[in-house]
């Protein structure tokens, strides 16, 4: 007798998604899919607005990473303009972007799966949360709240707020940095390196007690996606598209942006508000990629800043050479990430012409269609407009990060699924770890969802003769 | 004596932003104030334990929907341990007293809300008429609790 398991909805992510599981005969997974039971539509509601409002329009497609949105909507708008912008300007839209990337990470990985990695993924599900942490672990519960603090108070320095700043703009940014706000964070960074670090040895001493976790997280050859530039180090605004495969080949790297659609290719499956992207030159299913931290990280020969290098030199002593395959990793490459993040912030705060008060070039639209790439903190974030001879928009289209890994997350779903749940013996661990696959990835549906036609979502527990059977269902 | 001003809610839904209003005004009056700091956000988080931790004296500003509209209310607040179910987008205010405590080891030795009765959540960055007429007595009752 068949049966279907239901996770719903998905808990410690962004968004609301649910999860199902499909048991054959014999109690064993034949499938397991995530999906994502929000619809947004931004890409519709932004038609006919005009196009130097998107930024603002697109930031409010979400609360914890906007700034993702805001600085690639405002490249598309330089796309537009045909401006080169100043480099002050473009170097303080990296310093934010990196704020974002901090204070996202320090939440995903305090805040949603720190409960798994400090009290374990099958610890009473009353005390695993972020709250328990804080019980358990005050230290690093405070570091991460520091570091949250840290990289939101960046984006409030320069931005002027925390939650969308209408600060970065088509041709730059609004206003030059302070001398006061710049001392202000460069005073801050120590302190934040030092919770880092720390962060970064619990974390080194606890992984080996996942084992298990690491060789069924989603740990499968896939390609990977992110931008690259020149000289191979970590790169979050700008730089070529660049795809590899699992063993590190270059399969794709293309310096003309806007090109993407001849490498990435977008399916809407029935069940699911987020649209699949997948590497068109080699098809709907064999193009699965990853984009993200892990991504990144397989990408490059070095971070790019000192102790974010010899983080990552440790990171391939101790967990291997080449693409990391197991999306377990995802958290480790966070923390190198955050580190890198606070250590090349201070580099470019450092630079003299950081203050300079020519950040933003001037124009009327030169182009009718634009792109604009980013790395958001959950990975490569594309924004697409079109706008009329009046410079309102006609069509958008936008790539998001956790839509670049669907295919990888439903994968990786059944992946876990068929690892941990047999049978008719479900526990509490083993959908905690089915969940926790989908957290490593550090999804954001609310950024991601999108729909193309309808999503007849009906969720049904039946056998193979019809019968309703058991639900296993978390509230 | 170290006062916090915590102003929350959201100004893109009419009413729901009368904290954050009351908030951007007091956080002009008191601009160069050191010894009165105010926060204006859209909703209460973890990240704000540690400023409450190094306060006195915490005042936080909010709609209370239970309230007539135009209505205000300031009572005290209390730590309160077992405060729902936690979430990351919002923590209950005596929640986060007791983390300011429990992380950072001090909580303001006096705690209260002030409660504001709202009279509509349209998407609108304008408050409602009744809205209007109650800013200025919210902001005039903030006042009063600030400087005694």
């Amino acid at each position: 007798m068949t049966k279907t398991i239901l996770i719903d909805p998905v808990t410690r992510i962004e968004g609301h998604s649910k999860i199902t599981i499909h048991l054959d005969e014999q109690g064993e997974v034949a499938d397991a899919r995530f999906h994502v039971t929000q619809f947004r539509g931004f890409e519709k509601l932004s038609q006919g607005r005009p196009f130097d409002e998107m930024p603002a329009l697109m930031a409010r497609i979400c609360g914890i990473c906007p700034v993702s949105h805001l600085v690639a909507s405002a490249k598309t708008c330089d796309a537009l303009l045909g401006v080169r912008i100043p480099k002050a300007g473009a170097d303080l839209r990296r310093i934010i972007n990196l704020a974002q990337i901090i204070q996202s990470h320090a939440l995903s990985f305090f805040h949603l799966s720190s409960p798994d990695l400090l009290l374990g993924m099958d610890a009473d599900p009353a005390k695993r949360h972020v709250f328990g942490v804080y019980e358990e672990n005050p230290q690093l519960a405070r570091d991460g709240i520091r570091l949250r603090r840290f990289g939101q108070e960046v984006i409030e320095r320069l931005g002027g707020k925390r939650i969308h700043p209408g600060w970065i703009v088509p041709g730059g940014v609004a206003q030059p940095l302070s001398v006061e706000n710049r001392d202000q964070i460069l005073r801050e960074i120590p302190e934040a390196l030092e919770m880092i670090l720390r962060t970064l040895e619990w974390y080194k001493a606890s992984f080996a007690a996942f084992k298990a976790e690491i060789d069924t997280f989603a740990n499968f050859p896939s390609l990977f996606m992110a931008l690259a530039n020149a000289e191979d180090t970590l790169e979050h605004y700008d730089g070529s598209l660049r795809f590899i495969d699992a063993d590190g080949k270059l399969l794709a790297n293309e310096p003309q942006i806007e090109r993407y659609g001849e490498l990435i290719g977008e399916y809407v499956e029935p069940d699911s508000y987020l649209k699949s992207a997948y590497f068109k030159p080699l098809g709907y299913a064999q193009g699965m990629y990853r984009v993200g931290p892990l991504a990144r990280l397989n990408m490059v020969k070095r971070a790019g800043t000192p102790k974010a290098d010899a983080a990552l030199a440790e990171y391939r002593s101790l967990l291997g050479e080449g693409p990391l395959l197991s999306s377990f990793h995802y958290h480790y490459a966070r923390l190198i990430e955050i580190l890198y993040g606070i250590e090349k912030t201070e580099q470019l705060l450092t630079q003299p012409e950081i203050l300079s008060k020519h950040v933003r070039a001037y124009a009327k639209p030169n182009a009718f269609e634009g792109v604009g790439m980013s790395e958001a903190p959950r990975g490569t974030l594309l924004h697409h407009y079109k706008i009329d001879e009046n410079g309102l928009i006609q069509w958008a289209n936008l790539v998001i990060a956790t839509g670049n890994n669907n295919l990888a997350m439903n994968a990786g779903v059944k992946q876990v699924a068929q690892a941990f749940v047999k049978g008719d013996k479900i526990s509490d661990g083993a959908l905690n770890r089915v969940e926790a696959v989908i957290r490593s990835y550090d999804p954001c549906l609310s950024c991601s969802t999108h729909a193309l036609g309808q999503m007849p979502l009906v969720l049904e527990l039946h056998g193979a003769d019809g019968d309703t059977l058991d639900v296993v269902q978390r509230a | 004596m170290r006062v916090l001003v915590i102003g929350y809610g959201n100004p893109l839904r009419q009413d729901d932003g009368l904290g954050w209003h009351v908030a951007e005004r007091l956080a002009v009056r008191h601009a160069h104030q050191h010894d009165v700091q105010v926060e204006v956000c859209h909703q209460l988080t973890p990240e704000l334990a540690e400023p409450i931790s190094r306060a006195d004296r915490l005042l936080l500003i909010d709609v209370d929907i239970h309230l007539e509209p135009g209505a205000l209310a300031l009572t005290p607040l209390q730590p309160s341990p077992s405060a729902g179910q936690p979430s990351t987008h919002h923590v209950d205010a005596g929640w986060l007293l007791v983390l300011a405590e429990r992380l950072f080891g001090r909580r303001p030795a006096e705690a209260a809300t002030l409660r504001l009765g709202p009279d509509g959540f349209d998407h609108s960055e304008t408050l409602s008429a009744t809205g209007q007429r109650l800013l200025p007595a919210a902001l005039a009752q903030a006042e009063v609790w600030i400087t005694r």
